[in-house]
């Protein structure tokens, strides 16, 4: 963050203190979402260095909040004004900085592919059920992976296991007996209600390409 | 895990371990936490690795950052999903 006129260490210290907590923000005039003063959280924000109007730190915060937003309105607190003048994601769900590649890695990769060694890229492309291991599992059974893969409702007898703490509202993703993911989802009962209902899930994504398993008419995959 | 004591006679063994996938289906159902040089814009980076890997869809997610006219955007990572191989 760059301020626009001199403030006192302390003063700063103190102001990126109170931000710490719910928010307002409004998102900025180019943005992708609707404009509607919306809440997000500040779980923590430490200075790490401040030197004259430069100031750098780190900050902890929900999903879909405006960290260029965030600097302007610590300008406004401040009094001084201030805007972003740069900005690193050093952390987001299971990816962080220390378990990143760039893209000369990539293309190391990619060369080594070409020569029909898999190992490096198998390094650097990791199976999408890593980024979702945040989320709780709810296993379903082989005969009702191609029709959720298709659109199909879930029916709640299809539920071979569902993860404890699950509660209605809760995003889960749902995989295989061999933990491959399927789709993700909200689900509409807590976990111990899901195998009675009808249509235990609002299915949001489909994840896994139709035809990994077999159609429920019991033809053989192709 | 709560587990609903019901088993599964009479199916057969479907599916693949997600860690020891076939490759072309490996890359298609890969995310890479990539630290994206400041610069190019996300979508431009996503499109680099999409020809990179022979990928027919690749996306991307990251930070809310937005672009001011004239101005690029700085240090981002962010990682790649890329799906549908032909």
């Amino acid at each position: 963050m760059k301020l626009h006129a001199d403030v006192s260490e302390d003063k700063i210290r103190e102001a990126l203190l109170k931000f710490q907590g719910e928010i307002y923000q409004k998102p900025p005039l180019r943005s992708s979402v609707k404009r509607v003063r919306r809440i997000r959280k500040i779980y923590k924000v430490e200075p790490l260095e401040i030197n004259g109007r430069n100031v750098l730190f780190r900050a902890r915060v929900d999903p879909g909040t405006y960290m260029r937003k965030l600097c302007v309105d610590l300008g406004y607190a401040l009094g001084v004004e201030a805007h972003m003048e740069e900005l690193r994601r050093t952390k987001s769900g299971v990816f962080d900085e220390k378990n990143s590649v760039d893209l000369y890695d990539v293309y190391g990769a990619v060369l080594d592919l070409r020569e029909g060694n898999e190992t490096t890229i198998r390094k650097i492309v990791r199976p999408i059920e890593e980024a979702l291991a945040p989320f709780p599992k709810v296993v379903i059974a082989d005969a009702s992976v191609d029709p959720v893969c298709r659109g199909m409702a879930l029916r709640g007898e299809q539920i071979l296991a569902a993860e404890k703490g699950i509660t209605a509202g809760t995003e889960v993703v749902l995989i295989t007996k061999r933990k491959e993911a399927v789709a993700l989802g909200v689900a509409k009962a807590d976990c111990k209600d899901l195998p009675l209902s009808e249509n235990p899930f609002n299915i949001s994504r489909v994840i896994m390409d139709a035809g990994m398993y077999p159609r429920l008419t019991g033809s053989p995959p192709v | 895990m709560v587990f609903k004591s019901e088993g599964e006679a009479g199916e057969g063994n479907y599916g693949e371990d997600p860690w020891k996938r076939e490759i072309n289906r490996h890359l298609m159902n890969g995310v890479i936490n990539l630290d994206k040089p400041s610069g190019p814009s996300s979508h431009e980076v996503a499109a680099w690795v999409k020809r990179m890997l022979g990928l027919k869809k690749v996306g991307h997610g990251g930070t809310l950052e937005v672009l001011k006219p004239g101005k690029s955007s700085r240090f981002r990572s962010l990682a790649l999903s890329p799906a549908e191989r032909d």
